[in-house]
C-alpha cells in the first residue's frame, strides 16, 4: 500500500485557489522532493497535508497510510504518523521543550495503543534519540523554540521528528535561513532517520538541500500543479536552467 | 520618629480621610466601599488551616497573631534575627510606606503584629524564610506589619503566604511590608495570596534598593473576593536592580487590583516587570504600572509588560501601563496585551499529536508559567507551580 | 531619508514663529465676559433659529455646573473666562461676501502670507477646496460651485444653519453632546462659526477639502465647530490647518469637531496644528482645548485621524473614534512636538462596540527644551464587540535632559475575543547617529531634523502630499535651537 496518495488535490487560501490538481504517490522508503519558485504552492501543500485550518481543501482526495485525511484532525494526522517540520517553527514561551516533547510522545503513543512513558523511560528515549540527532541539552531545557536561532529551531524540529517516529516526514523549506554547517547537521539528522518503512516529502526552493538529502524522485511545482517529475538529476537541471521555462519571465 | 507619634498621626489621617472612593484617580476601577461598610468586630480564634513549610525557618500567624508554637524560629544562622515586630523597636518603621494611602495609615495606626527580619551586613542566607498568615476568623481585621532589613552585601529570601480557610470566611487582611535592601544586598521576596473567597486583602510592599543591590518580588494572587497589591520600589543607589513580576488567577466575581510603582531616582538602574493574568467567569483585574524616571536617572533601563488572557465572557481587564520620563538617556519600554490563546501555537501542538483540549490547557499553563521563569527559590517555585496547576484544573473542570 | 528641499533649512534659520503677524482689520467684537445674554447675543447676531439658541443656552447653563478638568498632565494659571471675548468678526461692507471679490483684500493678503491662497485659480492647482475661519467667522469657501454639482455641501457652519437646517439639526451634538466635557460644553454655548460638510451617498469627493483657522484679534477666544457627514458609501478627505499671531497673552481655543461615517463611508481627517506656541520662556501662546470625535455609525465605515501638532502653549486633544458599525475601522496617527515651555497632553480614544472592529494607534511624541509631552489614550472593547482588534504603538523621543515624555494608556477590555496590543518605547537620538550624519557632511541640526523626520515617517506617510511637506518643515522650525 502506498504511504501517501494525493489525487487531484485542489486547495485555497482565503478563497484564493492555490493548488490546482496535484497528483503524487509516495511509497514507504521513498524520498520525494518538491521544488518550485516562490508562490507556486509549496507551503500550501504541506499545510493542507498537516491539516492547518487556514488552508481549505476544495477538491480531490488524500489517503495517508490508507486513511482518508478528511476524516482526521491535525493532531490525529500527527498521531497516525505524519510529521511536518515547519518552515517557521512557532515559539511557545513558558513551556519547556522537554515537557512539550513528553506530552507529544505520550499523545502519539496513546493513539497507537502503546503504554505511556514515565519520566525515566522518557529520559532514556531522549538519550537514545540524541545519538541520532545531535541537540544541545540547554535547548531541551529552554522554552519551545523561544529565542532559538534559525538553525536551532530547525534542529529542534528534526529532533522532534526523531522522537515521534513518524511514517512520513514533511520538510517544509527546512533549508531556508540555514548556513552550510547548520544545513549539514540538519541533513545528517534526516538521513539518519531514513529507512525502509519511512517516507519523506522534502519541499525546497533550492537544489542545495538535495546535495545532502538525496531524493529518489523530484517534482517541479509551478502555479499549483506538478509540471514535471523525474529522478534526482532533475534537480540539477533546475539548478542550471531555473524555473523560467515553466513560469515565464514574469513569474521569476 | 517615635512610634507612638507615628501611630497617632496615621490614625488621625485615617479618621480624617477615610477610605478612598472611585473619584480618586488611583482607585478609579476598584470600589472599596464593601470594606468601608463592613464592621470588623469578630472575635479571635485559633486557625486550624493546613500549610506546607517551604524551609526550616517558619513564622506562623494565626488570625493575625504570631504563634510561637506553630513557628520555628530556632537555630537561625548567626547574624540573622527574626521575631515579632512588637518586640523589636526599629526606627525605620514607617519611613518607606506611603503615608498618603488610607490602607497604610490604617495599618500604621492599628497593627498589632507582624515579622521583623534582619540580616546583618554580609550575612547570606540561602534558605527561604517562610511567613504563613492563616486566617479564618469571620469579621476580623488583621493589620499585619512586616519589616525586612537586608544589610550591605547580605542575602535574604522571604516568602509571605496568606492562606484562608475553606469556609469563605469574611475578614480583612491589611498588610504592609517595608523592605530595606542595603548596598550590594539581595532580597528575593515572594508573596503568595490565597485568602478565602470571602476575604478582603490589601497589601503595600515598599522597597528601597541601594547601590548595586537587587530586589525581586513575585506576587501570586489566587484568593480573596476583593483586593489589591501596591508594590512600590525606589532605586536609591546607582547600579540597583528591581524585578517585580506577578501572576493573578481570578474567577467567580473576584476583583483584584495591582498598582505597581517603580521610582528611578538615580542613574544606571534597571527595573523589569512582567505581570500576567488569567481571568475566568466574571472576574475583573486592574493593573496600573507606573515607571518614573527622574531627571538624574540617566542610563535607566526599564521594561514593563502586562499580559492578560480572558477565558470567558464577563471577564474584564483594565490595564494602565504608564511611563513618566524626565531623563533623556534612557531605554524604557512598556507593553500590554489582552487576548485569547495563539491559534498558531495551538496548530503547532496539534501537528505534534496533542489534541486541541490538551493543547489549550498546555498553552494556558505556558502563559502563566512564563512569570515563574525568574523564580530562583526552588521550593517556592515548586509550590507555586502546584497552585497554578490546581487552579487551572478547577477552571477547566 | 532624503532632505525635502533646501528651503526648509532656510526657514529654520529664521528662528521665529513665521506666522506671527497681526492683520490690521477692524473687527466687530462683543465685550469680554460670559453670561446667558452674551450667548443669546451671539445667536442673535448670527440670525440663528430658536432651537439652536436654546441649545446654546442649555449648554451654557450646564457649563456653569462644571469644573475645569484637572487630570491632564499640563499646568497653567487659572483661566479667567470672563476676560475673554466670545465673538469677534471682521467688519465688512456688506453682511456676507457673495464671492471672493467681496472679501476684505487685507484678509486675503493674510491668507496668502499663511500660504493659503484663497483665490480659486491659485488653490493648489485645483485640488483643494478651502474654507477659512478668521477669528470666529468663516470668511470664504472656495470651489463651492463645483462641489455643489456633485451634491456635496461644503460651507461655513453659519451658512449650513441657514441653508441646511435639517442636516445641522439632525447631526449637531450627535457625536459630541453638549454635555460632553467642560470645553466642548463651552464651545456648544458660544461657538461662532466653523465648517460644515455633507457628502451624499455613493459620492467620492474628488478633492481635498480644507479649512484654515486663524485667531487674529487680541483677547479673543476661538470656538469653531466642524461637522462632517459622509453618507452611505461616500468618501472625503479633509484637511485642517491652524495659525495665530504672536501675542504676549494667552489665547483660548476650544473647538469641537464631529464626524459621522455612515455605512461603507470613509473619512480621512488631517490636521496640522501650528498655533503660536509662546516664546522660549513660555510667555504667550494658545491654549488649545479641542474635542474631536468621529462616529463610525454604519457597517464597514472607516474614520482616520492624522495630526501633526507643533504649536500651542498647551495642547489638550484626543481625536477619537466610536466604532459602532460592524467591521468598522478607526485609525489615529499623531506626531506631537513640544519645545521650550510647551505642554501637550494628547492621544485618542477608540471605543469598540460593533463586531470585528479594528483600530490602529501610532503616536510619536518629541520633547525638547523644557517641554512636557504626554500620550494619553483609551482603548475600550465593549461586551458586544466580538473579535475586536487594536494595535497601539506609542514612541517618545527626548532631546535634552530638561524635558519630559510620558505615556498613559488606558486599556479596558470587556470581551474575551478581543486582541489588544500596546507597545511603547522611549529613546533619545543617539550620539552615534548624529556623528554618523556629521561624518557624511550634515550639521547637527540637519541630522536631528532628519532623524526626527525618520522617527515620524509612519505618520507623515498618512498625510496628503502637500501637507506632508509642510509638516516636515514645521517640525524643523519647532525644534529650532533644541540641540546645542
Amino acid at each position: 500500500m502506498a504511504l501517501l496518495e494525493i489525487k487531484d488535490l485542489h486547495a485555497s487560501v482565503a478563497d484564493k485557489p492555490i493548488l490546482k490538481g496535484i497528483n503524487l504517490t509516495i511509497n514507504p522508503g521513498e524520498v520525494h522532493a518538491i521544488m518550485g519558485p516562490n508562490g507556486s504552492g509549496k507551503s500550501t501543500l504541506s499545510n493542507v497535508l498537516a491539516g492547518n485550518e487556514a488552508y481549505e481543501k476544495t477538491a480531490g482526495q488524500v489517503l495517508f497510510d490508507g486513511l482518508d485525511l478528511d476524516e482526521l484532525a491535525a493532531h490525529e494526522r500527527a498521531c497516525a504518523g505524519m510529521f511536518l517540520a515547519f518552515q517557521y517553527p512557532v515559539e511557545i514561551p513558558g513551556i519547556s521543550n522537554m515537557y512539550f516533547l513528553k506530552a507529544a510522545v505520550n499523545a502519539v503513543r496513546k493513539y497507537r495503543g502503546q503504554e505511556q512513558l514515565d519520566a525515566m523511560d522518557f529520559l532514556d528515549l531522549v538519550e537514545d534519540k540524541k545519538k541520532v540527532v545531535k541537540i544541545r541539552d540547554d535547548l531541551l531545557e529552554r522554552a519551545v523554540n523561544s529565542g532559538f536561532s534559525g538553525g536551532e529551531k530547525k534542529r529542534n524540529e528534526i529532533f522532534q521528528m526523531a522522537m515521534l517516529e513518524p511514517k512520513l516526514g514533511i520538510l517544509d523549506e527546512t533549508d531556508s535561513g540555514l548556513d552550510i554547517d547548520a544545513l549539514r547537521i540538519v541533513s545528517d539528522g534526516v538521513n539518519a532517520l531514513r529507512g525502509p518503512d519511512r517516507g519523506f516529502l522534502v519541499i525546497t526552493h533550492y537544489q542545495r538541500l538535495l546535495d545532502y538529502i538525496v531524493p529518489d524522485f523530484v517534482h517541479v511545482l509551478v502555479k499549483g500543479q506538478i509540471v514535471k517529475s523525474g529522478g534526482k538529476e532533475l534537480a540539477l537541471e533546475l539548478e542550471n536552467e531555473g524555473y523560467a521555462s515553466w513560469v515565464g519571465e514574469e513569474g521569476v | 520618629m517615635d512610634l507612638k507619634l507615628l501611630r497617632d498621626r496615621a490614625e488621625n489621617a485615617f479618621r480624617e480621610n477615610g477610605f478612598p472612593t472611585s473619584r480618586d484617580e488611583l482607585w478609579r476601577f476598584t470600589d472599596v466601599s464593601p470594606v468601608a461598610a463592613a464592621a470588623f468586630d469578630g472575635a479571635w480564634k485559633p486557625a486550624d488551616i493546613p500549610f506546607v513549610p517551604l524551609g526550616s525557618v517558619v513564622a506562623v500567624f494565626e488570625n493575625g497573631k504570631l504563634s510561637l508554637e506553630k513557628s520555628n524560629l530556632d537555630g537561625l544562622p548567626a547574624g540573622l534575627h527574626v521575631g515579632s515586630i512588637m518586640d523589636q523597636a526599629d526606627e525605620r518603621l514607617g519611613s518607606l510606606a506611603d503615608a498618603q494611602s488610607a490602607f497604610v495609615s490604617a495599618n500604621t495606626a492599628y497593627f498589632s503584629d507582624g515579622l521583623h527580619i534582619q540580616a546583618d551586613d554580609g550575612v547570606q542566607v540561602d534558605e527561604p524564610i517562610h511567613l504563613v498568615f492563616l486566617a479564618d476568623a469571620d469579621g476580623m481585621a488583621f493589620h499585619v506589619r512586616n519589616l525586612i532589613s537586608c544589610g550591605a552585601g547580605s542575602k535574604l529570601t522571604v516568602v509571605e503566604e496568606y492562606i484562608g480557610g475553606a469556609d469563605d470566611s469574611a475578614y480583612w487582611t491589611n498588610a504592609v511590608t517595608e523592605v530595606f535592601v542595603g548596598d550590594e544586598g539581595t532580597v528575593d521576596h515572594y508573596k503568595v495570596q490565597r485568602e478565602s473567597g470571602g476575604a478582603f486583602h490589601f497589601q503595600t510592599i515598599e522597597a528601597s534598593v541601594g547601590a548595586n543591590a537587587v530586589f525581586s518580588n513575585h506576587a501570586i494572587t489566587i484568593g480573596s473576593r476583593l483586593g489589591r497589591n501596591d508594590i512600590r520600589g525606589k532605586l536609591t543607589g546607582e547600579g540597583g536592580e528591581a524585578v517585580c513580576n506577578g501572576l493573578y488567577l481570578l474567577k467567580d466575581r473576584q476583583l483584584f487590583d495591582t498598582h505597581m510603582f517603580m521610582d528611578h531616582a538615580v542613574p544606571q538602574c534597571n527595573s523589569h516587570e512582567l505581570y500576567k493574568g488569567i481571568l475566568d467567569e466574571k472576574a475583573r483585574a486592574v493593573f496600573c504600572g507606573r515607571i518614573l524616571v527622574q531627571q538624574d536617572a540617566q542610563q535607566t533601563d526599564a521594561v514593563q509588560s502586562n499580559k492578560n488572557l480572558l477565558l470567558s465572557r464577563g471577564a474584564k481587564v483594565n490595564t494602565l501601563p504608564q511611563l513618566e520620563i524626565y531623563a533623556d538617556d534612557v531605554k524604557c519600554t512598556h507593553g500590554a496585551t489582552v487576548g485569547e490563546l495563539d491559534e498558531q501555537a495551538l496548530y503547532y501542538l496539534q501537528t505534534r499529536g496533542i489534541d486541541p483540549a490538551a493543547g489549550h490547557a498546555m498553552l494556558t499553563f505556558a502563559f502563566a508559567n512564563e512569570v515563574l521563569d525568574e523564580v530562583k527559590c526552588r521550593p517556592a517555585k515548586a509550590h507555586i507551580e502546584k497552585l497554578v496547576h490546581e487552579w487551572l484544573d478547577q477552571v477547566s473542570a | 531619508m532624503k532632505i525635502e528641499n533646501e528651503k526648509s533649512f532656510d526657514e529654520i534659520a529664521e528662528k521665529e514663529y513665521k506666522y506671527g503677524f497681526v492683520t490690521d482689520i477692524e473687527s466687530d467684537s462683543l465685550p469680554p465676559g460670559l453670561n446667558e445674554e452674551i450667548v443669546r447675543e451671539i445667536s442673535r447676531r448670527k440670525n440663528e433659529p430658536e432651537w439652536l439658541t436654546e441649545w446654546r443656552v442649555k449648554a451654557f447653563h450646564h457649563w456653569t455646573t462644571l469644573e475645569q478638568p484637572q487630570w491632564a498632565k499640563v499646568e497653567f494659571p487659572p483661566i479667567d473666562y470672563q476676560a475673554v471675548s466670545y465673538y469677534s468678526a471682521p467688519k465688512r461692507k456688506i453682511d456676507a461676501p457673495k464671492s471672493l471679490d467681496e472679501v476684505d483684500p487685507e484678509l486675503l493678503e493674510t491668507y496668502e502670507k499663511l500660504g493659503i491662497p484663497l483665490r480659486e485659480q491659485e488653490v493648489l492647482a485645483g485640488v483643494v477646496a478651502v474654507d477659512a475661519v478668521f477669528d470666529s467667522v468663516s470668511v470664504a469657501t472656495t470651489f463651492k460651485g463645483k462641489l455643489e454639482e456633485m451634491g456635496i455641501i461644503f460651507c461655513s457652519f453659519s451658512e449650513a444653519v441657514k441653508d441646511h437646517p435639517e442636516l445641522v439639526k439632525k447631526y449637531l451634538g450627535s457625536v459630541v453632546p453638549y454635555k460632553d466635557n467642560y470645553f466642548a460644553t463651552l464651545n456648544s454655548a458660544v461657538f461662532s462659526d466653523g465648517s460644515f460638510c455633507y457628502v451624499p451617498p455613493g459620492v467620492r469627493c474628488p478633492m481635498e477639502l480644507s479649512t484654515y483657522f486663524r485667531i487674529n484679534a487680541a483677547n479673543t477666544g476661538q470656538f469653531e465647530r466642524t461637522l462632517l457627514i459622509a453618507d452611505e458609501g461616500a468618501y472625503v478627505s479633509y484637511l485642517e490647518g491652524c495659525t495665530a499671531p504672536q501675542r504676549d497673552e494667552n489665547q483660548l481655543h476650544a473647538a469641537v469637531v464631529e464626524l459621522i461615517a455612515h455605512k461603507d463611508a470613509k473619512i480621512k481627517y488631517s490636521t496640522v496644528q501650528n498655533w503660536y506656541p509662546g516664546d522660549k520662556d513660555g510667555k504667550g501662546g494658545i491654549y488649545n482645548f479641542v474635542t474631536k470625535r468621529g462616529h463610525c455609525r454604519g457597517d464597514n465605515s472607516k474614520i482616520s485621524w492624522t495630526q501633526v501638532e507643533t504649536g500651542s502653549a498647551i495642547t489638550w486633544k484626543y481625536p477619537s473614534c466610536i466604532l459602532k458599525g460592524d467591521n468598522s475601522v478607526g485609525e489615529f496617527y499623531s506626531v506631537a512636538v513640544t519645545n521650550n515651555m510647551q505642554q501637550a497632553d494628547t492621544g485618542t480614544k477608540m471605543i469598540h462596540i460593533g463586531k470585528n472592529t479594528k483600530s490602529t494607534i501610532v503616536s510619536k511624541g518629541i520633547s525638547a527644551g523644557r517641554a512636557q509631552n504626554s500620550y494619553r489614550g483609551l482603548v475600550r472593547v465593549q461586551e458586544t464587540a466580538e473579535n475586536a482588534r487594536n494595535f497601539s504603538q506609542c514612541d517618545s523621543m527626548l532631546i535634552g535632559d530638561q524635558c519630559g515624555a510620558h505615556t498613559f494608556p488606558y486599556i479596558d477590555i470587556n470581551n474575551p475575543t478581543a486582541q489588544v496590543e500596546h507597545e511603547a518605547t522611549t529613546t533619545k537620538i543617539g550620539e552615534d547617529q548624529i556623528f554618523y550624519c556629521n561624518q557624511r557632511g550634515l550639521d547637527t541640526e540637519e541630522a536631528v531634523n532628519m532623524i526626527v523626520n525618520g522617527f515620524c515617517k509612519e505618520v507623515f506617510r498618512e498625510l496628503p502630499m502637500e501637507f506632508a511637506v509642510e509638516a516636515q518643515k514645521l517640525l524643523g522650525i519647532s525644534l529650532e535651537g533644541s540641540v546645542g
